[in-house]
């Protein structure tokens, strides 16, 4: 062994001689930890408990609920009193006034003008 | 029920088996105080329990252990400075006030400081290999890093502390 190795190992054991903590209580330290591990077993079974729970309450929820509307049939072409026919577009839910209802709106507001003209 | 006490029974001689090393390690890993040491390792074995079924043997189980441990360690020191700076706004003593004394307070408090100049790798290295015993092989594993790397965080942290103990080793000589 060289010089500088036997310098090193020797320092080495120093520090693992030196720097070493006091020896733990065995006893204290496995009590503390059996408390722990009593406490985690504990909390997982609480968050079992708390999971079984609602996934029960889930199940029942959806065990009470009503069902679902069935969809209303799509109404068929209609017609007004004035005799404009309506219908129904799915791109433009409102009702859209054909050209007959448009013709009599604007025969309203055209004939005074109509008179006048010579 | 039987498993339960088996898996027990086999946590028991874990513990038994690695106590000791595991606080000593976290204790130069983290360079506090016992109790903080016990904590770090409690903590380290309450998650070997649970991951005790996904080993079958304790040499593997122990690896992932002390990789658990090893990190622990790295986490503590990582907030030491927080939990200091809270320990001083509630009054509380300073966390280095509470180190054990044993031994020679001078010269561990050299060696100390020593140590605290190697950058966490390094003393991590150091401290697995050289102070605990284990091989190059399973040290790297623990940290996660290819052996080449463990022996060259070795060489550093020799160089380091060969010169900063120096004084030490001069004393020592004649």
């Amino acid at each position: 062994m060289s010089r500088q190795e036997q310098s090193s190992s020797s320092l080495i054991e120093l520090i693992r001689q030196e720097w070493a903590p006091p020896e733990t209580d065995a006893a204290a330290f496995d009590t503390a930890l059996r408390a722990r591990l009593v406490g985690v077993r504990r909390r997982r079974r609480l968050l079992l408990v708390a999971a079984g729970a609602a996934a029960l309450l889930a199940v029942a929820a959806l065990r009470q609920a009503p069902p679902a509307p069935e969809p209303l049939p799509r109404p068929a072409a209609q017609s007004d009193s004035a005799g404009s026919s309506l219908w129904w577009s799915e791109a433009t839910p409102q009702p859209v006034a054909l050209p007959g209802q448009y013709q009599a709106l604007s025969a309203l507001f055209l004939e005074p003008l109509e008179t006048e003209a010579p | 029920m039987i498993r339960s006490e088996s898996r027990d029974a086999r946590f028991a001689r874990f513990v038994r088996q690695h106590r000791a090393r595991a606080v000593r390690t976290a204790w130069r890993l983290t360079g506090e105080d016992l109790a903080t040491a016990e904590e770090v390792t409690q903590e380290a074995l309450l998650r070997a329990h649970s991951a005790l079924a996904r080993f079958r043997d304790d040499a593997s189980l122990s690896t992932w252990f002390y990789r658990i441990l090893v990190r622990q360690a790295a986490n503590h020191r990582r907030w030491r400075g927080v939990r200091q700076r809270w320990a001083a706004l509630w009054g509380e003593g300073s966390e280095a006030g509470r180190r054990d004394v044993l031994g020679d307070p001078p010269l561990r408090d050299q060696i100390a400081a020593a140590m605290n100049q190697l950058s966490p790798a390094q003393r991590e290295a150091f401290t697995l290999v050289r102070l605990e015993g284990f091989t190059i092989v399973e040290t790297a594993h623990i940290m996660g890093k290819a052996p080449g790397t463990i022996k060259s965080h070795l060489h550093r942290a020799h160089e380091s502390l060969r010169h900063e103990l120096a004084p030490l080793r001069q004393q020592e000589s004649p």
